[in-house]
């Protein structure tokens, strides 16, 4: 696009043509006013001095005013001439114009099409390329999971006995085995669904589900990790929780991801998740990075639900917030090795969080432990 | 094995994938007969008049969606619960199957722990399915 610069520049200078150039007005008006001062100065001097001489050479007054009709008759002949070859220049300078304009305003459009059909390819271009994206998503997305699923299916075959007994040892390696093929499996499903959501791919759906049933489901599923590290699993409902009308299963990913964090990155104490209700929120755009986020909608409270999940974990520093809900950046890469995940989790709960038209923000003191707290409106426009 | 066996007919085009669900099932007791493709897996179940159908979406020669909407317009086995196995997991896929009148649907990769429980129960309710 820079390099069209100066070519834009140069056309800025080519726009008008000299003939309609609005500096030449004054030297035309000039010009006018100098021959109409010769002109009056030449013909009144003609005059004086032809009357003269004419009656210096006339005999009588009969012949003086005969030969003084000649020369007038003769003055207008003259000056209607000089009249003509004025207006004929005058009328020569406005077809010019004239031409040169018409000359300009067809390779303007001419420049206009020009560009116009650039833009098109280029859009045309970003189309093409976006439907690539999205058909190498659904390729990627089948051709990565057709493997994965012989090796998963295979590793529980073998690890449940069904093909044979095995040793407590190999039970041990094919369990790694397994784990590992399934954070690989979660590593797909993330990316796939980050790449999605910014091909602006992922779709919505909106279904009424009891919020309350959603929340124990979340809550069931995280339980046997936090029992595993030995941390308590609350959670706090303290409103009369009905029907969520949005997509429960992204209302379920959000939350899944949020405990999934809290408990990894807790090794002592607990981890709760507290859901409240909001009578009127209103929907604000949120901060952080505005990509795919929600249409703004106007400042019209809305009833909502307030999620916050806490824990007594290692927390955020505050200058590692701002990074958070970006794509694969778990904060302090020393921690990939002693956390495992994907570094993509908190950034799909962000971008889902904006799709279901809410809000997330974190609190935390390193050390003490984190709050992540997300509104959802109870019912998705 | 306390519940009756189950013919089950598995069209699949990936050898892997069709060992590992006949593994599965046979593993349980049930009957497998398994086809490569969309028209082969027609035939078949028209000639077999199995139990239930697990039906691979990406075939090779035939969509998924296309071999169950054909099934679904044959008279003998049009009532045969199908149930969709995808990998494809793309927005809207479930509904897709679900239009094209599979009783289920099993995304990919499958859990062996819990594959045949899931095989199972869409088969012992699929009767009020087809009622409703």
């Amino acid at each position: 696009m820079s390099t069209n610069r100066p070519d834009d520049e140069q056309g800025q200078n080519t726009v008008l043509p000299p003939s309609c150039d609005p500096g030449r007005k004054w030297s035309l008006r000039c010009r006018a006013l100098l021959i109409t001062v010769v002109y009056a100065i030449v013909a009144s001097l003609w005059i004086y001095a032809s009357d003269h001489a004419l009656m210096a050479l006339a005999a009588d007054t009969e012949t003086f005013s005969r030969w003084s009709v000649y020369k007038g008759i003769g003055f207008v002949l003259v000056t209607s001439l000089l009249l003509l070859l004025l207006i004929w220049w005058a009328f020569g300078a406005l077809e010019k114009a004239y031409a040169d304009l018409k000359a300009l305003n067809q390779s303007l459009e001419k420049r206009v099409r020009a560009r116009t059909n650039e833009l098109q390819s280029v859009a045309n271009r970003a189309e093409t390329a976006d439907q690539l994206k999205s058909s190498f998503l659904a390729t990627m997305s089948h051709e990565l999971r057709t493997p994965l699923n012989s090796i998963i299916g295979f590793t529980g075959i073998i690890l449940q006995g069904m093909a044979g007994p095995i040793t407590r040892e190999q039970t041990k390696q094919l369990g790694m085995v397994r784990s590992s093929a399934r954070h690989l499996l979660d590593l797909i499903n993330d990316v796939l669904d980050i790449s999605k959501i910014e091909a602006g791919q992922l779709q919505v759906r909106r279904e009424h589900f009891d919020l309350t049933d959603a929340i124990d489901q979340v809550i069931e599923s995280v339980r046997p990790l936090a029992e595993k590290k030995g941390l308590s699993l609350h959670r706090d409902i303290t409103a009369d929780l009905s029907t969520m009308c949005s997509d429960r299963r992204r209302v379920e990913q959000i939350l899944l991801n949020l405990l999934n964090n809290a408990i990894k990155f807790t090794d002592q104490g607990s981890v709760a998740l507290h859901v409240e209700l909001e009578p009127a929120w209103i929907p604000t755009t949120a901060a952080g990075d505005a990509n795919n986020g929600a249409s703004p909608r106007g400042e019209q409270p809305v009833p909502a639900v307030r999620f916050r999940v806490t824990d007594t974990g290692i927390g955020i520093r505050p200058e590692d917030i701002e990074l958070l809900f970006k794509p694969f950046n778990q904060v302090d890469s020393g921690l990939t090795r002693q956390h495992d995940g994907t570094g993509l989790g908190l950034a799909i709960c962000s971008r889902l969080t904006k799709l279901l038209g809410g809000t997330i923000k974190v609190d935390s003191q390193w050390s003490q432990g984190s709050e992540f707290t997300v509104i959802l409106p109870l019912e998705l426009s | 094995m306390k519940e009756p066996r189950l013919d089950i007919l598995v069209i699949e085009d990936n050898e892997l994938n069709r060992y590992l669900l006949t593994f599965l099932l046979e593993h349980r007791g049930h009957r497998v007969r398994s086809a490569t493709d969309g028209p082969a897996g027609i035939a078949l179940a028209k000639a077999l008049l199995p139990d239930l159908i697990l039906l691979d979406i990406q075939l090779p020669t035939m969509h998924g969606y296309d071999v169950a909407a054909t099934l679904r317009e044959v008279e003998s086995v049009g009532n045969i619960p199908i149930i969709a196995v995808t990998s494809h997991a793309m927005a809207g896929d479930r509904e897709n199957a679900l239009a094209a009148g599979c009783s289920g649907y099993i995304e990919k990769p499958i859990d062996p722990d819990t594959f045949v429980d899931e095989v199972e129960s869409v088969c012992w309710q699929s009767p009020d399915m087809e009622s409703s």
